[in-house]
């Protein structure tokens, strides 16, 4: 199949009044910037603009995807125009991710306009959670839990686990929801799920207390912007790569730091 | 007997994937496809260490079956396959091992030369354990999407 190597290769589109074009590159760029904020990997931001961009009439796009932000330019003709899209925060939220899947295919089947494509945008972007809150809290608890099992916790460890991960979730919930820094909240919630975790420690419970304190901090691992950058570095993406390897080992650090501070408090103790 | 260990096992790493899933706010659909990628994982893992593998080649070794999973799953719900293969590789996060070296770190502090060998012994070990785990976990879920969710580029 012949892949085509340049703008000037595809003009065999009619090309775009110039309102439709503006249009175009807003729609195609917001569901980049959807994208990148809520934790997509670098090609699945590129493709997915490429392909409502094209679909939507347009004859190319150029893309370069920051850490930061977007950068894009649509072709249309002997038109083009270009657009810096900014994120304005950085969460995880698969369903964002999935809802977006589902929009690029509808729109390249033909099946959504330059309208519908902007209301299903709106309403995606006011999605907002897709669980109650406390359902978080109890299955991060159950989930921290679980894992101290899996670290051969027994039965009590596993209740003092439910009890400080499904606390400490409830702590960087409410800092998160009054927008304190990221990294303060990192170590804050470590600290707390340390402190709750010591309880067992201190009441001896269980066939090893400290395997509470070792589960209980798993809530803020850094899955997500360690396994993006694992990705976008072996598929060549080096400068989102880059930082996001730092943002994970950020936060893996914020961690280790709540735990330094907690055993030291613990230790006035005689821990 | 081994087996019921690595069906405890399983268990265990399904809600650990699902709970995390469920932090990630994934879609209600794939909350199955999460636990069973993890589940899976986690037991394959627990099944070549009981055989006497080292871990991170076991880790490896899981980390690929859920790295398959997941494209499976993503294919069936037409939904970004990192949705699985991210929760599902959360039960073989090396948090123990990590969380091992950062108390040596800290006893550093209060040793003297003749204990301080051991213990910088265990932290090195320990760090350096934890990065070639993390590393087996990534490479493994990402092979099977490299190989074989090759789309035809368009950018």
């Amino acid at each position: 199949m012949h892949v085509p190597l340049s703008p000037h290769e595809v003009i065999q589109k009619p090309p775009l009044p110039h309102e439709e074009l503006t249009d175009v590159i807003k729609l195609a760029m917001w569901a980049g910037q959807l994208l990148l904020q809520y934790g997509a990997d670098t090609a699945r931001i590129e493709e997915t603009i490429h392909r409502i961009g094209t679909a939507l009439g347009c004859d190319w796009l150029d893309i370069i995807v920051l850490p930061e932000g977007i950068i894009a330019t649509t072709v249309s003709g002997t038109e083009f125009r270009t657009k810096v899209r900014r994120i304005v925060r950085m969460a995880v939220n698969f369903s964002v991710l999935d809802e977006i899947n589902t929009l690029s295919h509808q729109i390249v089947q033909g099946k959504a306009d330059r309208f519908t494509t902007r209301a299903e945008l709106r309403r995606i972007s006011d999605m907002g959670h897709s669980y109650n809150r406390w359902v978080v809290v109890g299955m991060v608890g159950l989930g921290c839990a679980a894992l101290s099992r899996l670290i051969g916790g027994d039965f009590a460890v596993f209740g003092v686990t439910f009890f400080a991960s499904a606390g400490a979730m409830f702590i960087r919930q409410e800092m998160l929801s009054r927008h304190i820094n990221m990294m303060v909240v990192v170590v804050t919630t470590s600290f707390v799920a340390q402190m709750l975790a010591s309880v067992g420690l201190l009441l001896n419970w269980g066939n090893n207390p400290r395997l509470a304190l070792a589960a209980s901090v798993l809530l803020l691992v850094p899955g997500v912007p360690l396994v993006n950058s694992a990705q976008d570095i072996f598929q060549g993406f080096l400068t989102t790569g880059i930082a996001r390897a730092i943002n994970g080992t950020l936060i893996t650090l914020g961690i280790a730091i709540g735990v330094v501070f907690a055993s030291s408090f613990l230790r006035l103790g005689g821990f | 007997m081994i087996l019921f260990t690595i069906l405890e096992d399983a268990l265990w790493s399904a809600v650990v994937s699902v709970g995390f899933a469920i932090l990630f706010q994934a879609p209600r659909k794939t909350l199955f496809g999460c636990a069973v990628a993890g589940g899976f994982g986690h037991a394959v893992r627990r099944f070549f260490i009981t055989l006497g593998m080292a871990i991170e080649s076991a880790t490896f070794l899981g980390a690929l079956v859920i790295g398959f999973w997941a494209l499976y799953f993503s294919r069936r719900h037409k939904t970004p396959s990192t949705i699985f293969s991210i929760s599902g590789c959360i039960p073989m996060i090396p948090g123990l091992t990590a969380y091992g070296a950062i108390q040596s770190l800290i006893n550093l502090t209060s040793s003297t030369p003749d204990t301080g060998v051991f213990i910088v012994y265990d932290a090195i070990l320990g760090l350096i354990r934890t990065g070639l785990i993390l590393m087996a976990l990534t490479l493994g879920i990402l092979i099977p999407r490299l190989v074989f969710q090759r789309e035809k580029p368009v950018v």
